[in-house]
């Protein structure tokens, strides 16, 4: 179990990190790096607020690869320090994204939109999310014209809920905060009293036009339970200020579009269980076998025959394509063991690797290993000597074990 | 009120108080005796706080005797009616007067018959008059205590006042409506009891700028004058100088510029981005309200007000004191709920002097012109002549720094805690010049980058988004290093252990 968990956040690791940084340059990572920087399209990079000057008044390129190295390194940190502590965290949590595309969100302060951009960036936010939180829901929850819609249902697949945001991107009208939390209100009472009801509102307005009193709505959330966070585009406000510090939620304004993304990215990890949720809860779930290849059945989600792959709902003996989910027969919670694990070690972190620089001292440079344990390539790169090799955290965790030890 | 039926108030005052008088005939003897006797009340009492209460009045009058001609009721009472009657001959003027007090006193001594000794004792004679006849219900008696002021006033001050008489408002010339008015010049005479009764006295304030016009306006010789700026933990004002619109031109509420259509505009234009890109509440000052009351008639006209509304609300400072303490209720409460808005003010108004409009009640506060006195007023024409002749300040000088320091006032409503941030925009191409721009006080200043002394509404916004962005990230705020700015009780004990080292 401890090795399959600690397997487990090793690849979760390793996709965080491509995330960090690398993700949305996929296209580059093949040979865009090696670009100078006037080969490169700089429309939406702003490679010119990149730049810094230093004592000699050269300009230099900012290093923003260290920058979110060490951002990246912060939050590992951070999450161990609440790891340590045992924080009891909220697991089954039931997410509404709530997107606001009034028309503010066609301002084109983010390139090409903030629209856009916040569109990319949700999607990136909802796989993460799934990926970290393998037991819980999302919804999305558009705000246009004044009023909000409902984009989907609560849901535990992320690619049909990014593809219905795509698919809906045009903006125009006020934003009304207080209709969203409402409409989100309404859906998120029914959820299950052991789920964790959270409203997640990438806010783009710098107003609110509301029917109502904002404030009677904000009561309601609080009694509810919802955990409201905002994400701000532009500036601060003083009603999402107010909301987020009301309903125990965080409030993050973005600077630029790698901010957006970053802040986003830290509501993927489950926050702290709220007092009332921490009583123990027996929850129902089934464990389905993958089925056999070349077995032809009916897919309950698709509603069609398939051959080989999938899995068998336990319960009403059901195919389903994917894990998790909920039966759509039976409405039994389906997972896998590795679901549980990674889920499972959010309350028991995997401690932090050290990193090593190579102004080590050169006895302690010989007694480490110049390869990696794991896949045999060399630890010295050009810049810094890491630790955590991309491919084999799970081996240089335990390595750094024996670093600390000596 | 019309200075006339105020008069005409006074007499009936005169009237009601000789009628309070025939009532107490025994009671008014008594006080005759103690007059003649020479005790002035008040000399007799403690030495309490009274100075504070009439600081304008110097110790004499206080303790002289009433002069002989004025010690019965009914003699001060007939020298009060000829007093009022000689005010309403001087208000049936045709064309404006300004006198010295002394020329004043002097017709009224050859008009009238009351001599200065008279008229400096009036204001002491009916205070003792009224306490004798137990009159509570001293509302009654405004008018006519207002006309007692005002002689003791002239009898006691020959210098740093004069007296104004204007027969009609000089925007309706038509409609006469006559207006007496004693206007101080001298802002010394007031400060002037605090010096003489205490020994040590510090004056501080936000906007004392520049610092060394303030000791030649009040008549005294600073020991120390120092400017300091604010320890801030992080760089939470942002002052800007606009001096072009989104087109490149000029903006300025210069009077020759103010009423052009592209200024006008490109004002509009400015607001109007600001709005959108800035959250919550909006604080606009206008240079007076007849210059607001044009540029929001334009702006309705332009359609540009429409579209300001659509993003915030609009609330307007009016001269209706109800009226405006509404407005700025709703515009508190609209800031509150999220909806945003926009409050139009006056420099020098009732919002300007005494409202805050701290956190989200104000992230950004526009300064629409350089709020310069009315040039034309009698009043300060009268008060910059006696600045110049005799504390040799220049017009150009005293008018800059009153400006500049309203300016300032306006724009510090803005911010009112370091955990606070603000921005302020000086919307007017003079306030790139530096002799106005060094009048301003240096906490502001000290925030003023060269960048931000020249922009246009563009760069203004590009800025404004900036500064709103890195704000609302959140930060230490006891601060670290050597922006420290919440002190704790070791950091307190090694400062004064320093200071005692270095002695």
């Amino acid at each position: 179990m401890a090795h399959g968990g600690d397997g487990g956040s090793g690849r979760k690791g390793d996709e965080r990190t491509e995330n960090e940084d690398e993700d949305d340059e996929e296209d580059e990572e093949n040979g865009g790096r090696d670009l100078e920087a006037w080969e490169r399209a700089y429309a939406d990079e702003r490679s010119w607020e990149d730049l810094q000057e230093d004592e000699s008044g050269l300009l230099r390129p900012i290093d923003t690869k260290t920058i979110a190295h060490a951002q990246y390194r912060r939050r590992l940190l951070q999450r161990s320090v609440h790891g340590t502590s045992r924080i009891q965290k909220g697991l089954i949590r039931y997410l509404y994204v709530v997107i606001d595309l009034s028309r503010a969100a066609s301002e084109t302060d983010y390139h090409p939109s903030r629209m856009s951009v916040v569109a990319k960036c949700a999607g990136t936010f909802i796989r993460e999310f799934f990926d970290q939180n393998p037991l819980s829901h999302v919804g999305l929850v558009t705000i246009k014209d004044g009023v909000s819609q409902c984009l989907t249902e609560l849901g535990g697949c992320p690619d049909s809920q990014i593809k219905a945001l795509m698919g809906k991107l045009e903006c125009s009208g006020d934003a009304s905060l207080q209709n969203a939390l409402d409409l989100v209100h309404g859906y998120l009472s029914q959820v299950p009293s052991y789920g964790h009801r959270e409203v997640l509102i990438l806010y783009s307005a710098l107003n609110t036009c509301d029917p109502g009193d904002i404030m009677e709505t904000i009561k309601h959330c609080k009694k509810a339970k919802i955990r409201c966070s905002i994400v701000g585009l532009s500036a601060e406000i003083y009603i999402c200020k107010h909301l987020c510090e009301e309903t125990g939620g965080l409030y993050a304004v973005a600077l630029d579009e790698s901010h957006f993304k970053e802040l986003l990215l830290e509501y993927a990890p489950p926050p702290p269980a709220i007092a009332e949720y921490a009583i123990a809860n027996l929850i129902k779930m089934g464990f389905p076998q993958r089925g056999a290849e070349g077995a032809i059945s009916i897919c309950s989600c698709h509603r069609e025959a398939k051959i080989g792959g999938g899995h068998t709902c336990p319960r009403c003996k059901a195919r389903v394509c994917e894990l998790p989910l909920e039966c759509r027969i039976c409405g039994l919670t389906l997972v896998s063991s590795p679901h549980l694990a990674r889920s499972y070690h959010h309350l028991f972190p995997v401690t932090p690797f050290n990193e090593v620089s190579h102004t080590l001292p050169i006895r302690l440079q010989q007694k480490l290993p110049q390869n990696c344990f794991g896949c045999q390539q060399s630890l010295i790169s050009h810049g810094m000597l890491f630790f955590f090799h991309m491919f084999c955290i799970w081996y240089v965790h335990v390595l750094s074990n024996v670093y600390i030890s000596v | 009120m019309s200075a006339w039926s105020f008069l005409c108030e006074c007499l009936r005052e005169i009237h009601s108080e000789e009628r309070f008088k025939a009532t107490d005939a025994g009671r008014l003897r008594e006080e005759y005796n103690r007059l003649v006797e020479g005790l002035a009340q008040r000399g007799n009492l403690p030495m309490t706080d009274t100075w504070l209460a009439n600081p304008a009045l110097p110790d004499d009058i206080l303790k002289e005797a009433v002069p002989g001609n004025i010690r019965r009721a009914e003699h001060f009472l007939a020298v009060l009616r000829r007093l009022v009657q000689y005010l309403k001959g001087r208000l049936q003027v045709e064309s404006v007067e300004t006198e010295v007090p002394v020329a004043f006193v002097a017709s009224i001594n050859g008009q009238a018959g009351i001599d200065q000794k008279m008229l400096k004792f009036c204001y002491d004679r009916l205070y003792s008059l009224m306490l004798t006849l137990e009159i509570t219900d001293t509302d009654e008696f405004l008018h006519i205590q207002t006309v007692c002021d005002f002689a003791t006033l002239v009898g006691t001050y020959t210098r740093g006042f004069s007296i104004i008489i204007e027969p009609f408002d000089e925007r309706m010339p038509h409609i006469p409506d006559p207006v007496l008015q004693l206007s101080c010049h001298d802002a010394s005479l007031a400060i002037k009891p605090v010096f003489d009764r205490f020994q040590s006295v510090i004056i501080t304030s936000g906007t004392l700028s520049p610092i060394d016009l303030y000791p030649r306006l009040l008549n005294f010789n600073p020991v120390i004058s120092r400017s300091f700026t604010m320890s801030l933990t992080r760089d939470c004002i942002c002052p800007m100088v606009l001096t072009r619109g989104s087109d490149q031109l000029p903006v300025s509420t210069k009077f020759d510029m103010r009423s052009d259509p592209g200024v006008v505009r490109n004002y509009g234009r400015l607001l109007l981005e600001m709005v959108a890109a800035v959250p919550d509440g909006i604080v606009c000052f206008f240079v007076s309200y007849s210059y607001m009351d044009g540029i929001v008639n334009s702006w309705n006209e332009m359609g540009i007000l429409q579209d300001i509304m659509q993003h915030k609300l609009v609330f307007i400072e009016t001269q209706d004191v109800v009226e405006t303490t509404l407005a700025l209720d709703n515009y508190r409460r609209a800031c509150d709920c999220g909806r945003g808005a926009v409050f139009f003010s006056i420099a020098r108004g009732k919002v300007a002097e005494g409202i805050d409009f701290d956190r989200h009640y104000g992230r950004l506060v526009i300064m629409f012109g350089v709020p310069f006195q009315y040039t034309l007023s009698r009043i300060l024409i009268a008060r910059l002549e006696y600045l110049r002749d005799t504390f040799q300040i220049k017009e150009g000088d005293f008018l800059t720094f009153d400006a500049l320091r309203q300016a300032a006032q306006c724009v510090g409503r803005v911010i009112r805690s370091k955990a606070d941030y603000g921005m302020m925009i000086f919307a007017d191409k003079r306030y790139s010049r530096h002799d106005k721009r060094s009048k301003l006080p240096s906490w502001i200043l000290s925030h003023l980058r060269d960048a931000h002394l020249n922009l246009s509404t563009d760069m203004a916004l590009h800025i404004a988004r900036e500064f709103l962005r890195r704000m609302a990230q959140p930060y230490d705020k006891a601060g670290s290093g050597s922006k420290k700015t919440l002190l704790s009780q070791e950091d307190l004990e090694k400062m004064g252990q320093s200071a005692m080292d270095m002695f």
